[in-house]
């Protein structure tokens, strides 16, 4: 599959496995031959219950960790192969990270937050600033974006979440329980924007949810930890 | 947003500890600079000073206390020498210049030279090359008939004293000259300023260098002229004519050398015609028994030998100061660094290197050290400037709070102003303290801090 400019964006994940090290000496295996395909623009719903491996998968995917064995490629890039700064870099430039608990920087304004990935990527700090803040202003946030994350509702939090996950068009975006902090209603108007942003950017989407009204929204699922 | 204005909000965040860490580095790079431009400063007014005057005869002694005395106005006068080898240097052919100082009284604090219109000369230069010149008013009159008189019955008188009792004077009255005697005072610009003095003051020197019991004499000196700063000794003294000098009562008796019988004066300053002269002239005169001459400027340099290792000892301490200023801001940013390991997984989890996270924290430990070290460069400065009038009451020249100090970097290379050393110095220091706690942030396992897998 590839995006619309007909460069490949595929995701490509085959047999990825991880284990953690045990108290007791031994290793817990979270991913066990984890494998899947989501072609540019795609949607994939991860579910799996407490433990099951689903925030280590998205830290695999955006190459935050290292899988022990397998291999995730975005296009034609092989994160595996890549070295820890390579994967660094590629991030920055290619994968947007929406956290459940946002990890939104506390000392920096909004518009500040939004602009990171482009500053680590290597924009001026004008163009970054700039980008930064059309894309708060299209999120209805322009008149918040001076302010710090304290000063801003759960909502506002997220938006601005996931204006920093879109920011550099990333060719992957993946949110980790977009929704978890949010009511019903806010949590519907999360997804809608997250949607739409995935759609403008053309970017394919993961996400990682245990909230059944989330998965029912997607059709297509990836379920991890039993039975994955 | 710049890298450098994520350092300063990383910074600003930590208003209360960046604060106290720069304070600290600004107090040791305070005192550093203080040091260095103190130091230099010395260095620099000594040896012009010295060098200013080629030769100084005095009594036999300390040549330290003799330099000191004349030439910084510090100390006490080491005592008399006879008037007549005085003489001597003034007729010599050798001599181009012999300027004769009478020194032992004050005036309000500052002190007091009798001497002659020899200071007003274009060769008698305290400062290289520059000889004195009056900011207002005029040179005191001094007459030379007058001073050979009153010289003359000051010898007569310690003849008479030394004949044996019973024995009498000429009968000549050594006082009538003295109502017609000139008694006129120059000050330096220091004293007309802190004394509020102008032309035409009347001054009343009393008996000592720190003020003493008043002279009982008829009249008063005139000021007659103020000179223009010279940033020496010279500045805080008052020069008055030296027969008014000698005609003080109380200078008759003391004045005289019970040894020689001849009058004495405390030192005189000797600009030979040629430096080779003075080579060949200062060991014969060291010979006599008499006098010694002391070239001001070996002096100073022995003096700047002892002074310039205790200067350096100095240096040393406070440059460790600011060493130790600075590993405090590695260790406060270190033990911060705790708190702030979700932070650094957060930038590294949108997409910051570990290189970039290094580079952060070691750019956090320069700011600090580069604050405290602009603050520390001007208090030093200032400091300086606050002491200034206290060194030159103590140290006999005012030191230039704001002067350049060029460091010298050895012999092939430019020398670089001191500021400009102190940053790059104060940069790196604080670069490699830095480190310690960039290496932990550098090590920061993100998936670990970021949150827990699931």
């Amino acid at each position: 599959m590839s995006s619309e400019t007909g460069e490949d964006r595929t995701l490509r994940v085959k047999d990825v496995r991880k284990a953690w090290p045990r108290a007791d000496g031994g290793r817990r295996v979270v991913l066990d031959a984890v494998s899947f395909e989501l072609e540019a623009g795609g949607t994939l719903c991860v579910v799996g219950g407490s433990g099951s491996g689903k925030t280590t998968l998205l830290h695999i995917l955006s190459g935050i960790t290292a899988p022990d064995a397998g291999s995730v490629s975005l296009g034609r890039e092989d994160l595996t192969a890549m070295s820890e700064s390579g994967r660094d870099r590629f991030r920055a430039r290619h994968i947007g990270y929406m956290f459940q608990t946002f990890n939104l920087v506390g000392m920096l304004s909004a518009v500040e937050n939004v602009a990171l990935p482009l500053v680590f990527g290597g924009a001026s700090p004008s163009a970054a600033k700039h980008r930064a803040g059309v894309l708060l202003e299209r999120l209805s946030m322009s008149d918040r974006a001076d302010q710090r994350p304290a000063a801003l509702s759960v909502g506002e939090q997220q938006r601005v979440a996931l204006a920093r996950a879109v920011v550099a068009d990333p060719w992957l975006i993946l949110a980790d329980e977009p929704t978890a902090s949010l009511d019903p209603r806010n949590a519907a108007d999360a997804l809608a924007l997250l949607e739409s942003e995935a759609t403008r950017t053309g970017a394919s989407l993961v996400i990682v949810t245990h909230d059944p009204a989330v998965r029912g929204r997607y059709a297509r699922h990836l379920v991890i930890g039993d039975g994955s | 947003m710049s890298f450098f204005a994520l350092v300063m909000r990383s910074l600003a965040a930590r208003k209360t500890s960046t604060l106290l860490t720069a304070l600290g580095a600004a107090l040791g790079v305070a005192l550093v600079a203080a040091v260095t431009v103190l130091g230099r400063e010395v260095e620099t007014s000594y040896r012009n000073s010295g060098s200013g005057f080629p030769m100084i005869l005095g009594p036999k002694g300390s040549p330290m206390q003799l330099v000191l005395n004349t030439v910084y106005h510090l100390d006490k006068s080491p005592g008399l020498m006879p008037f007549r080898a005085y003489e001597e240097m003034r007729d010599a052919r050798w001599v181009r210049l012999a300027v004769p100082y009478a020194v032992g009284d004050s005036f309000r604090g500052f002190r007091v030279v009798g001497t002659t219109d020899a200071i007003f000369n274009e060769r008698f230069t305290p400062l290289p090359k520059q000889p004195l010149k009056l900011a207002v008013g005029r040179a005191f009159k001094h007459d030379p008939n007058f001073f050979a008189h009153i010289v003359d019955d000051l010898r007569k008188k310690a003849a008479a004293t030394s004949r044996p009792s019973g024995a009498k004077d000429d009968g000549h009255d050594h006082h009538h000259h003295h109502d017609d005697m000139p008694a006129e005072a120059v000050v330096g610009a220091t004293v007309a300023k802190e004394l509020g003095l102008s032309i035409g003051a009347k001054i009343e020197p009393t008996h000592g260098v720190e003020g003493g019991k008043d002279h009982k004499h008829e009249h008063l000196w005139t000021l007659t002229g103020i000179l223009a700063p010279t940033g020496t000794a010279i500045d805080r003294l008052v020069f008055i004519n030296i027969e008014s000098f000698f005609a003080i009562d109380e200078h008759q008796g003391g004045a005289i050398l019970p040894e020689s019988g001849d009058v004495g004066v405390s030192a005189v300053i000797v600009y030979p015609v040629a430096a080779t002269q003075r080579a060949i002239m200062m060991p014969r005169l060291n010979k006599r028994s008499d006098i010694q001459a002391v070239s001001p400027s070996e002096t100073i340099r022995n003096l700047l030998d002892i002074v310039g290792n205790v200067d350096k000892v100095l240096l040393l301490e406070a440059a460790l100061a600011v060493v130790v200023a600075i590993l405090g801001t590695a260790v406060a940013i270190y033990n911060l660094m705790n708190e702030r390991l979700r932070e650094i997984a957060i930038l590294r989890a949108v997409g910051a290197r570990r290189g970039q996270v290094l580079g952060l924290v070691v750019g956090e430990s320069v700011v600090v050290a580069l604050m405290g070290t602009a603050v520390g460069l001007l208090l030093g400065r200032l400091l300086i400037f606050g002491i200034a009038d206290h060194v030159a009451k103590t140290a006999g020249f005012v030191p230039d709070a704001f002067a350049p100090v060029i460091i010298s970097l050895g012999d092939t290379l430019p020398g670089l102003p001191f500021e400009v050393v102190a940053v790059l110095a104060v940069a790196v220091v604080a670069a490699l303290a830095g480190l310690l706690p960039a290496v932990k942030a550098y090590r920061t396992q993100v998936a670990r801090h970021l949150s827990p897998p699931t």
